[in-house]
């Protein structure tokens, strides 16, 4: 996987083409327009509590009207062998119910000097509809750039998502999603929103039969988010993640009825 | 002052062709049933032509419509996918209520809903002066002519290029139509013959009227009568799932536009009608694709089977090109006797030389031993009120009959159940017959099929079949008598208009020979079962988004095959540009697993490719239309398949069209 869903999207399965959080912006570039606020945020996740299979993503998102920007880094791995990407992603609100996004991406697998790194440029893109008042649909594809143009192997992806509003409190979101040389997965997850500004989440994933949990708490303007996830052999992977919102475009969200990050936390 | 004139003149030019260009005519896609039908098809190994010739119907189809408010039965009845009591039901509203005015009221109509009107859209329209209806004396013509390219598969053993080209052209003045139709497949030559001509050439003349001479043809022409048991060169009747009007005993004798070079007929026929009573008689004679060979004594040479795959693009398939001659002529009469319609066929089929199928193998010991082939047919429908009756049976002597015998009944409008039996004999002997059932030929099968539709609740409908059929004798991967079942429910549900979600589950399990084993074969059960969802939205008239899953799981091997795909259509509104994109990823163990998906693609050409392996299947599709006159289409597909160490292999295929009308 080359993208990070960051410990809310870990928490809610994995689910990665819709959502509203500061880490789907990056799995899904149309949710971009969703955020209206500078924010900033760093995760980290642990697979099996290897600290070799570590994850580590950082993330800048600067609104800007009707379109949003974003900077990525991601990296997977440790000093033998670690795959990177940097992306740069615009967001941008086509109508009221449409948004599209698409991000530019440089990766690179790094390797001890024994074996060939590749490195490579490639690009994703989002759509993100809103269907109705609670229903949004999302897709995202990465990589659909033929691989027979590059030297190096750089897997391509597909997901399709549903998410909808069943409650002030509660999201359910539903995913599809499929990458070259793997099996097709099917992600489900909920957010629930139990008290004021603290959520449960819950999911699964076909992937591995994976079962995830996670939280997230807002206390003033730093979002905490923690969730763990099962692997039928392997164990339990842990994610960590904090958003820190540096200020609020305040000219953009008041004409934004839809932002639900803002609503959220 | 020159420059400015001349810039002012492109401009000018450029306005009056984007406002020509603004009549941007409605894309007719085929419903979701109507697709999943034609890739049913495509799964069946026996019958590859199949699909081709069904997506053939549904475009000939889409480009003359039905006139829905004309009333006229000759012209409901080509809308071969309903059944009579639809047919009864419309022209009942229409006389009774008025025109039909949009596809929602066609689901108000007794005995209709929204799924048939969402089948039915593409192939109607409102305007009941077409000009197959209003006897226009304008001349019209149709121009047609299609490119495809696979540059990557190239084969030294083929004598042509590896462009398929395919030309269709249709002259029409009023009563009186005449066209052809040339084709050269990849590989083969462009030219060839004295005079010559492309592989495959096809033409005819028609005259059609609405007095005794009902209709004549000239050339090349299809038929069908009754359920197709005797004489069928158009599709199959009777599919399994969503079939409520797919089982009709309904005549059909038209001019042949097709491309499968074998399956049809070439001379003069005719149909007569007087009040009740209706009429044809047909004769053709021509060339047919067949292997000869010469007998064990010298004696003389034989036919060892019919070719049918239509390709010739080496020098051992360019040997099985007209290598014999076929005749083939008859006689129907029908009847109307109001509330039942029966009808009588006898047809002759002779070739130049005998058919001797190879005896030693037992699969051939039924099959057609001689150089002459006599059917006799009677078939009937009656109507009971809501309950329809159908049947024919068909006979080339005492001993050697297929009979099918079927029912329709619309207990409400909401309900619609049919059954089917057939008990085709193995010795039974039709050579252009094609009806319901598994098989590829019309014989050696016995079998029901019962199915139902049902809208259980506003907007969700709910369908589900089984067929059971059994194999008496001996068959291709088969040696000993065998038994298949097809299971499938679908549920459909259509939200709002532009929203609709599609469910389906279809279990098929069938016998055939254990592979690797000396001696007898022993036998294997396979059991295939594919899951499949589908989601569409359409955000506006202009853009349109389909999100499918599939998944298939064969046993006892246990192979899976996958595919998640995203397909994307939109219209640009100030210039006449509409654009089909989609990306699929699929991943399948082998063969048995293997997924197919229909594409969007020229008019009078198909693309459903067999997905195996694993890799990403994406095209990229554009049509531009000038206004009525014209239209350019332009489709770039490329499969990339994974190898071992993630190693890509690439197939591109460019596919071009131009249509001319004026």
């Amino acid at each position: 996987m080359w993208y990070s869903a960051g410990a809310a999207g870990t928490g809610m399965g994995s689910v990665s083409a819709t959502g509203s959080g500061f880490w789907s912006s990056f799995s899904n570039q149309a949710l971009l327009t969703e955020n209206n606020s500078y924010s900033a945020g760093i995760s980290f996740l642990s697979r099996f509590n290897i600290p070799e299979l570590g994850t580590y993503s950082a993330g800048l998102i600067l609104p800007a009207g009707k379109s949003t920007g974003g900077i990525m880094y991601y990296r997977f791995g440790y000093s033998e062998y670690k795959r990177e990407k940097i992306g740069l992603a615009c967001g941008m609100r086509m109508s009221e119910k449409i948004s599209a996004g698409v991000q530019i991406d440089y990766v690179a697998v790094r390797t001890s000097n024994k074996y060939i790194g590749a490195q490579s440029l490639t690009f994703e893109t989002g759509l993100l509809i809103h269907a109705s008042e609670n229903v949004s649909v999302g897709i995202h594809l990465f990589n659909p750039v033929p691989n027979s143009l590059r030297k190096s192997f750089v897997p391509s992806s597909l997901s399709a998502g549903i998410e909808t509003e069943l409650s002030r409190s509660l999201n359910a979101a539903a995913e599809l999603s499929m990458s070259s040389g793997s099996p097709l997965a099917i992600r489900l997850g909920f957010d629930y929103e139990a008290i004021n500004k603290l959520h449960i989440r819950g999911g699964f994933s076909t992937e591995n039969t994976s079962f995830t949990f996670g939280t997230g708490f807002t206390w003033n303007s730093v979002i905490i988010d923690l969730a763990f996830a099962s692997h039928e052999r392997l164990g339990i992977t842990t994610a960590a993640s904090l958003i820190f919102i540096i200020s609020e475009n305040k000219k953009f969200a008041a004409g934004n009825s839809r932002n639900k990050f803002i609503a959220k936390y | 002052m020159n420059n400015y004139c001349l810039k002012r003149k492109i401009y000018l030019i450029l306005i009056g062709l984007i406002s020509v260009m603004e009549v941007v005519s409605q894309e007719k896609n085929f419903s979701d049933i109507m697709l999943s039908i034609v890739e049913e098809m495509a799964l069946n190994d026996q019958d590859q032509s199949a699909a081709e010739i069904f997506l053939d119907q549904l475009n000939a189809l889409a480009e003359n419509p039905v006139p829905i408010n004309s009333g006229d039965e000759s012209e409901l009845t080509r809308l071969f996918f309903l059944n009579e009591f639809q047919i009864k039901s419309i022209k009942d509203y229409v006389i009774s209520t008025g025109r039909i005015v949009s596809p929602y009221e066609i689901a108000l109509i007794p005995g209709f809903d929204r799924q048939t009107a969402e089948i039915m859209t593409p192939f109607i329209v409102f305007d009941d002066n077409t000009d197959s209806k209003k006897g226009s004396q304008i001349l019209r013509n149709n121009i047609l002519i299609n490119f495809t390219v696979r540059p990557d598969v190239t084969d030294s053993a083929h004598e042509g290029s590896a462009w398929k080209i395919l030309s269709k052209y249709k002259i029409s003045k009023g009563k009186i139509a005449s066209g052809f139709t040339l084709e050269k497949d990849a590989g083969e030559k462009l030219l060839e013959g004295n005079p010559p001509l492309p592989d495959f050439f096809s033409g005819y003349i028609s005259y059609s009227s609405e007095r005794i001479l009902k209709k004549i043809i000239f050339g090349d022409f299809a038929a069908r009568y009754g359920i197709g048991l005797n004489l069928n060169t158009s599709i199959r009747t009777g599919f399994l799932i969503n079939s409520t009007g797919f089982m009709p005993v309904r005549n059909e004798l038209k001019q042949y536009t097709s491309t499968d070079e074998n399956n049809f007929l070439r001379g003069l026929a005719t149909e007569l009608e007087f009040k009740d009573l209706n009429l044809s008689l047909f004769f053709s004679y021509k060339k047919t694709d067949a292997t000869v060979k010469m007998s064990d004594d010298s004696s003389g040479f034989y036919i060892s089977s019919l070719y049918k795959a239509g390709i010739h693009n080496t020098a051992s398939l360019m040997k099985k090109k007209d290598a014999v001659s076929e005749m083939l002529t008859g006689i129907n009469i029908t009847y109307d006797f109001g509330k039942m319609r029966a009808g009588v066929l006898w047809s002759l089929n002779k070739f130049s030389i005998p058919y001797y199928a190879d005896k030693k193998d037992p699969e051939n010991i039924f099959k057609m031993h001689g150089s002459e082939n006599q059917i006799f047919s009677f078939y009937y429908n009656r109507m009971f009120g809501k309950l329809l009756v159908f049947g024919e049976i068909s006979a080339n002597n005492i001993n050697k009959t297929a009979i099918i015998q079927g029912l329709t009944l619309r207990p409400d409008d909401r309900l619609t159940i049919n059954m089917i039996y057939r008990n085709y004999s193995p010795r039974f002997i039709s050579l252009h017959g094609n009806a319901p059932g598994r098989g590829s030929s019309v014989n050696n099968e016995r079998g029901v099929t019962g199915n139902f539709t049902f809208e259980a609740a506003k907007h969700l409908f709910i369908s589900a079949a089984c067929d059971i059929s059994y194999f008496p004798w001996i068959k291709y991967r088969c040696y000993f008598p065998s038994k298949a079942v097809r299971q499938e429910i679908r549920m459909k549900y259509n939200p709002t208009d532009a929203l609709n979600f599609d469910i389906s589950f279809l279990n098929n399990s069938y016998e055939k020979n254990l592979p690797n084993r000396q001696g007898l074969p022993g036998i294997e059960r396979t059991c295939t079962r594919s899951f499949k969802i589908q989601t569409r939205y359409s955000l506006s008239d202009d853009m349109t988004l389909t999100t499918r899953a599939d998944f298939r799981v064969v046993a006892p091997s246990g192979s899976k095959g996958m595919l998640l795909l995203q397909d994307v259509f939109y219209r640009f509104r100030p210039v006449p540009l509409s654009l089909w994109f989609r990306y699929c990823i699929f991943r399948s163990r082998d063969w048995d697993s293997r997924l197919y998906t229909y594409e969007n693609d020229l008019l009078y050409s198909y693309s459903i490719p067999a997905l195996s392996g694993e890799g990403i299947r994406t095209y990229l599709m554009m049509k531009w239309e000038l206004g009525d006159l014209s239209e350019i289409r332009l489709k770039y597909g490329l499969t990339t398949s994974l190898t071992e160490n993630y190693k890509c292999n690439n197939k591109n295929e460019f596919r071009m069209q131009f249509r001319i009308l004026f």
